[in-house]
């Protein structure tokens, strides 16, 4: 597995891990409303780790690993683009997610700023990796080959 | 393909249909009225398909596919990755009960399945990532 897929997949499972934490915080506010009432402002940071953080970051890191290679010497190609990606994608999330926790309790412009980079660099994290991944997306290279051969 | 990828693919699987014709039915439900609880089913129908089938796919994917643990177990050790199995379902299966009923007619005996359900979940989750996270690793690197 490549450096950057277990970075990837790592931030997925701790992004997994605090989602279910505050899924579970919510679930049993379903149960003991009164309680917990005070969980439902954890539901729009929980939606952003488990989408975001773990169902979106675990496909880009998995990608990484097992799409097609480039060529022969089994070179990935514009790994800049996808380490980008990964940043990008961790600071919009966290970033998010932390806002959103936030914004519960107080009331700043800053906040919405702070929101709106969040987004922003998730839209920046998903452009990096299709530019880092579109011409992966290929037959296999010894698929190429023998076409290559049949053709000769 | 090891017994737990094809025991939590198949399970999936079945939480993918489960939770599309519920999925199905709260939207049948809008056009024509069937039975209110079917208004209350939408949460539960999202966390079948978003936890009993991507998730629990991607555990099974996962702990077949990853680097392996050991040479002497592959797939890391047994009975964990079963008891993660078990827990998982056993919650999800709870709160497809749980839910749906305690938001029609609110009783201390579901709420607490619900907290029990949530719980059971939480600690699937939590002993996976502590069964695969030693399994991430750059090729060639020792445990």
């Amino acid at each position: 597995m490549p450096r950057l897929s277990c970075w990837f997949i790592r931030a997925a499972l701790l992004h997994l891990t605090l989602g279910a934490l505050f899924g579970g915080l919510i679930l049993s506010a379903k149960g003991m409303p009164v309680a917990l009432d005070w969980a439902w402002q954890l539901l729009p940071a929980h939606i952003q780790l488990m989408v975001g953080g773990w169902l979106l970051q675990l496909t880009l890191g998995m990608g990484y690993w097992i799409l097609p290679r480039l060529n022969g010497t089994g070179e990935r190609g514009r790994a800049r683009w996808a380490w980008t990606s990964f940043v990008a994608l961790n600071g919009g999330v966290t970033g998010a997610a932390g806002v959103l926790l936030v914004r519960g309790a107080v009331s700043l412009p800053l906040l919405n700023w702070l929101l709106a980079l969040a987004a922003t660099a998730q839209l920046l994290a998903l452009c990096a990796f299709m530019a880092h991944a579109w011409p992966r997306v290929q037959p296999s290279f010894a698929k190429q080959r023998r076409r290559s051969a049949e053709r000769s | 393909m090891p017994l737990i990828t094809r025991t939590m693919i198949k399970m999936a699987m079945v939480y993918a249909l489960a939770g599309t014709a519920l999925s199905a039915l709260w939207l049948v439900e809008i056009a024509w009225p069937m039975h209110p609880v079917l208004r209350l089913v939408q949460p539960t129908a999202l966390h079948l398909i978003v936890m009993g089938w991507l998730t629990q796919l991607i555990f099974g994917i996962a702990l077949w596919m990853f680097p392996p643990w050991s040479k002497e177990q592959p797939r890391g050790p047994i009975r964990p990755t079963w008891l993660c199995f078990g827990l998982l379902n056993a919650g999800l299966l709870l709160r497809l009960i749980a839910e749906p009923l305690n938001r029609y007619a609110p009783a201390p005996l579901l709420a607490w399945l619900l907290v029990i359900s949530a719980w059971l979940q939480v600690g699937a989750i939590i002993l996976f990532v502590g069964l695969t996270w030693s399994r991430v690793r750059v090729k060639g690197s020792v445990r």
